[in-house]
């Protein structure tokens, strides 16, 4: 990682004027990433105009249409996927589920994400009692299975929407403490953050500037497979009984509701697997241009169209 | 190292029974056993006299301090369920499971390791396309689901394997195979990624301009060197097979720690649960503690203070 | 197709032969799956669902048995039994019988088995079946006995059938994991691979054909199913409808569970209008072969109609959203606040397919007009709700319950659900507890009457819930063996009534 210590002045460099159409151009060139971009962004839209689109397809059962097979268009289009088995249009579904689905992965990555880093920045940069204390805390909660930990907690605190966020944004915590408090104890010993403390920089600028940027990369790659991770974990709760309850809707929930029909009718849980995977796979193609597109010494992959990046 | 450990040892030690602690008042507040061990239409006086049989009448303290009693001779009381004394059962289910989660880490890391640094040699090759698409596939399956696929493939149509159980090697690849595809596909992740980092270094770039020789070398250092974030997810996982290993074991039947927690969690198995929860947590801070270890071998720069 | 099967089967046994060489040496040997691992299977917890298909009248026998088919009591290990007044009934024992350890069944025996079950130093479940009747027993001579019922139990005979006659050296104060019992399985081991029965060659009665069963633990349906198909497993239990795919080995029969959502009667369910207004809006028909089995049974009452007491002039409640959702407008125009949220609340596990059908009802009734919500539970905070005491401040809430009485009496049900002091009970009303209190003390056409009187006046009168179906079990029975389920096979499964297919 010793570019790093190379790339962190540059990082800086001023951007030119037109920003927007370079970044495009770059993502342009990498033809996973513009996919990866395109797929968040139907994501994105059909969770905000998903209700309205289709409107109450989503909801109204209609058990003729009870698990209708997917591809028939004799239906309409909303059947293109198959009807669920209350004979509710699995497209619709999906569309629906996928303002809680990306409510609760987001909520939950991006508290367990702040708290984490802040609290694993503390943990290797002041260290001491309080870094102790920290990292026995983590211990704690990385002792207890995080499932069987979210089942007592959601046993005890009914399974509503907040509380799966907050039980899987704890047990999520210790993953990114621990992984920025070693890569800060890493970094600290690095030659420019030693400069810097020596010439008495102040500990917010030299964690903000310094050590942030250094360990950013690491954190987005973490960050992107947890959005997997907690759809994922509340489809087990859902298996278990304990996830979002009904009219709530996720794809997790909908993967594990469907999970009793896979014999019979396998696009019940299939599309709604397939929607959790697309969406983990282009977060992680596009973290990977992010990363590269980030980084001064091989940004030149995106930015020379005649260099072959496939 | 000797003082490294034993302070370690000392602030497991508050760490585990602030866990314990904080089990115990948690699943009291889960409810009472009496009312889930007794048909539904006991009468009250049944339900009484259930919970004076087994201490649920006295005071919340009063309990917790029987517990800690028990606790300094390492006698977490009798299972509710089962009549035995819960510290057995437990460590009857234990070795299953870390047979499971040992198997499937192993596989997993192992394949993961040799493939994301294989993926990271040539970023964007076809090679690591299709490595990170797999990866990022067997990382976003539910594992429930994967388990029941994997029986009506392997089991109902092709009759490869047999459906669960736990007798025969042949029952061992099913579970072992659901456990190990998701961490599998992370660490993948996680290896190329760092990888990555690592190749992209000025001096690397360097030396791999060289030639084969030192390529190889180079390779070899440079696995090294991301081994780190590695270690660290590698662990993160190894901690939370226990999660793969309450669905997996419960669907197939195996006879672990994970199903019996999830039983004597649904059943306010009180006992069986603070024996499991005081049981796992070691096995996991022995584990961080090979993890900080291996941080050490691994980055001399990160003493052990 | 024969040859695949028959590779299909040599692989499964050699499986099966690296599990458990012993077991499986002979065809004569069993497997039966079933979802739930019991915590025990002691032969004082035959009532209870899971214990007792395996110890149920193959290790522990008990003093008589129901006949599935019309509740009739039938002798067992007692041959005999006549009340001799004042609440004491003489019984008289089988002859010859010997319990699995060579112990013989004596009078003393007995009493020993009906003192345990009593006894509060173990938590012996079949006492709930008895649970405000205090019994003693007196041993008379070696083969008959004396029991006491305080108060008088004209329903004797079948309290006999509650009686399993552990042997005499079990545990006084532990639940047993190793029954021992005079019935034709002799309990083996209890491990990993689940518990192992062996034929009593020395059983009082007719010699079974299978030799060896063992039960193995699998929670999903869909594993269970796939077991029997692969041969690894002979007999699935509990499969939902989904996976009951194969009409040849799936067996659909009624499992004497009945199905109603219970109403709190907090506004606006203390209006009589919305009640019946929920009853009519709610279709039956649309999730019978759909959601359930096609065999499930809209329900009148809380019984079924083999149970002594249920009346047969009640009527299946009509889909009529029409009507409901006038009664919803005239109750509103009454001043009844019907925009009030109204809980529904499941408890997770209950029965295959249970999310989809109370989301099916709930969006039935927001289609008349009120506002439903459903809430899932889990067990032991569903169980805080449906027992009293209750609480002080309760909402608006409707539970969903399912009921057993597999007894072939009315009098297992109608006390405790629909008596002013019984415990999940909603109602007070004089008229029906007159009548309970009445039938319990009769015998004969004159209890039934009465039972059947009470249960016209709550379904037609009260409302106190939504009667839904009487619910079926779906068995998979694989192509070795030949079971016919019977009303009783989820609770009395006995591995006599198994034989081999003949090649």
């Amino acid at each position: 990682m010793a570019h790093q210590i190379l790339s962190t002045p540059l990082a800086d460099a001023p951007m030119p004027e037109n920003r927007f159409k370079i970044i495009l151009g770059m993502l342009w060139r990498d033809k996973f990433a513009f996919t990866a971009t395109i797929i968040l962004l139907v994501t994105i839209l059909s969770a905000i105009l998903g209700p309205w689109l289709f409107g109450d397809a989503a909801i109204v059962m209609n058990l003729r249409a009870r698990n209708a097979p997917p591809f028939d268009l004799s239906r309409g289009f909303a059947f293109i996927l198959g009807g669920d088995s209350l004979g509710r249009s699995i497209l619709a579904r999906i569309a629906l589920a996928s303002q809680t689905t990306m409510l609760i992965a987001a909520a939950t990555v991006f508290c367990s994400l702040v708290a984490g880093t802040v609290l694993g920045l503390v943990a290797g940069y002041r260290g001491g009692l309080l870094g102790e204390a920290i990292m026995r805390v983590t211990d704690i909660i990385m002792s207890f299975p995080s499932l069987l930990m979210a089942l007592v907690i959601l046993y005890v605190f009914s399974p509503a929407i907040s509380n799966v966020i907050i039980v899987l944004a704890i047990t999520r915590i210790p993953l990114y403490l621990r992984t920025t408090r070693a890569e800060v104890m890493e970094v600290r010993t690095r030659m420019f953050v030693v400069a810097a403390e020596v010439t008495g920089a102040s500990t917010f600028r030299l964690v903000f500037k310094h050590i942030l940027p250094i360990i950013a990369p690491t954190l987005l790659t973490i960050m992107t497979l947890d959005f997997a991770f907690v759809m994922l974990a509340e489809a087990s709760l859902s298996f278990l009984g304990l996830g979002v309850q009904a009219p709530d809707v996720t794809w997790g929930a909908m993967v594990a509701e469907g999970r009793a029909y896979l014999s019979k009718a396998w696009w019940l849980s299939f599309w709604p697997g397939l929607a959790i995977a697309l969406v983990t796979m282009s977060l992680n193609l596009l973290s990977n241009w992010l990363r590269i597109a980030t980084d001064p010494l091989q940004r030149w992959r995106l930015e020379k169209p005649e260099t072959q990046n496939v | 190292m000797g003082s490294y450990l034993s302070k370690r040892a000392v602030w497991s030690g508050i760490s585990l029974f602030l866990l314990v602690v904080m089990v115990f008042f948690m699943a009291r507040l889960t409810g009472s056993p009496a009312d889930l061990y007794l048909p539904i239409d006991a009468p009250n006086s049944m339900r009484e006299e259930f919970a004076r049989l087994h201490g649920f009448d006295q005071p919340v303290l009063v309990q917790f301090f029987t517990f800690l009693r028990g606790l300094v001779m390492l006698d977490f009381g009798e299972s509710l369920r089962q009549n035995r004394p819960a510290l057995a059962l437990v460590l009857e289910a234990m070795p299953t499971t870390l047979l499971l989660a040992f198997y499937s880490i192993a596989i997993a890391l192992i394949v993961a390791v040799v493939t994301g640094a294989l993926a990271a040699w040539r970023p964007n090759s076809i090679f690591d396309r299709i490595a990170t698409l797999l990866s990022l596939i067997g990382a976003s399956l539910p594992n429930f689901w994967i388990a029941i696929v994997g029986v009506l493939v392997f089991a109902v149509g092709l009759e490869w394997l047999p459906t669960s159980g736990t007798g025969s090697v042949a029952q061992w690849i099913l579970p072992v195979a659901v456990l190990a595809i998701r961490p599998c596909g992370l660490i993948v992740q996680i290896a190329r990624s760092s990888m990555i980092s690592v190749l992209s270094a000025a001096y690397v770039k360097t030396a791999r301009a060289k030639g084969a020789k030192s390529r190889r070398i180079i390779f070899v250092h440079a696995l090294r060197n991301a081994m780190l974030p590695v270690i660290t997810v590698a662990g993160d996982q190894a901690a939370g097979i226990i999660n793969g290993a309450v669905i997996v074991e419960t669907i197939f039947g195996f006879p672990g720690i994970g199903k019996l927690m999830i039983d004597s969690i649904t059943y306010r198995d009180f006992a069986v649960i603070q024996a499991g929860v005081m049981v796992t947590a070691i096995a996991i801070f022995m584990l961080n503690v090979v993890i900080d270890i291996a941080y050490a071998i691994l980055d001399p720069r990160i003493r052990m203070n | 197709m024969s040859s695949k099967s028959g590779i299909l089967q040599a692989f499964a046994i050699t499986i099966m032969a690296a599990t458990a060489p012993a077991a499986y040496a002979q065809t004569a040997s069993i497997k039966i799956a079933v979802p739930v691992e019991p915590a025990n299977i002691d032969g004082c917890n035959t009532t209870v669902n899971g214990i007792n298909l395996i110890v149920k009248e193959n290790i522990v026998e008990t003093l008589t048995v129901l006949d599935p088919n019309d509740s009739k009591v039938l002798p067992r290990l007692a041959t005999k039994w006549e009340d001799t007044g004042n609440g004491v009934w003489r019984v008289t024992l089988r002859d010859g019988v010997t319990f699995h350890d060579g112990k013989p069944l004596n009078a003393d025996a007995v009493v020993k088995a009906v003192e345990r079950m009593q006894s509060t130093g173990v938590t012996c479940l079949d006492r709930t079946k008895i649970a405000n009747v205090k019994l003693t027993a007196k041993s008379i001579d070696d083969k008959t006995l004396e029991l006491k019922a305080d108060p008088a139990q004209v329903l004797m005979p079948v309290f006999l059938s509650f009686i399993g006659v552990v042997g005499p050296d079990t545990s006084p104060t532990q639940l047993s994991r190793a029954p021992v019992g005079t019935g034709p399985y002799q309990f083996v081991s209890w491990n990993a691979d689940g518990v192992q029965l062996k034929r009593n060659d020395g059983y009082w009665g007719k010699k079974p054909e299978v030799e060896n069963a063992t039960f193995v633990f699998r929670g999903e349906s869909a594993l269970r199913a796939a077991m029997v198909k692969t041969g690894e497993a002979d007999i699935a239990y509990s499969i939902s409808p989904q996976d009951a795919d194969d009409p040849k080995m799936d067996k659909a029969f009624l499992n004497g569970e009945t199905t109603r959502i219970r109403f709190i009667m907090q506004p606006p369910l203390d209006d009589i209008r919305i009640r019946q207004a929920l009853n009519l809006g709610f279709d039956r028909g649309a999730l019978v072969g759909t959601v359930f089995s096609d065999e499930v049974v809209p329900a009148t009452q809380f019984i079924l109609p083999k149970i002594n007491g249920y009346n047969p002039d009640l009527k299946v409640w009509p889909y009529d959203p029409k009507q409901a959702m006038k009664l919803v407008q005239e109750a509103k125009t009454a001043g009844v606040p019907v925009d009030r949220p109204i809980r529904l609340i499941g408890r997770t596990n209950f029965f295959p397919n249970q999310g989809e059908a109370l989301q099916a009802i709930q969006q039935m009734w927001q289609q008349i007009g009120l506002n439903v919500k459903i809430e899932m539970m889990e067990s032991a905070e569903w169980l805080k709700l449906v027992n009293k005491p209750y609480p002080a401040e309760r909402s608006a809430m409707m539970i969903q319950e399912m009921h057993d009485n597999n007894n072939g009496d009315a009098a297992f049900t109608m006390y405790f659900r629909y008596h002013s002091k019984g415990q999940q009970s909603e109602m007070n009303n004089p008229q029906v507890d007159g009548l309970i209190d009445k039938a319990m003390a009769e015998t004969g056409a004159q209890r039934t009457k009465d039972f059947q009187e009470a249960n016209r006046i709550i379904a037609t009168d009260v409302i106190p819930a939504v009667p839904m179906y009487h619910m079926v079990s779906q068995m998979r029975v694989g192509p070795r063996v030949n079971y016919m389920p019977n009303a009783l096979s989820t609770v009395q499964f006995e591995l006599s009534d198994i034989t081999m297919t003949k090649k």
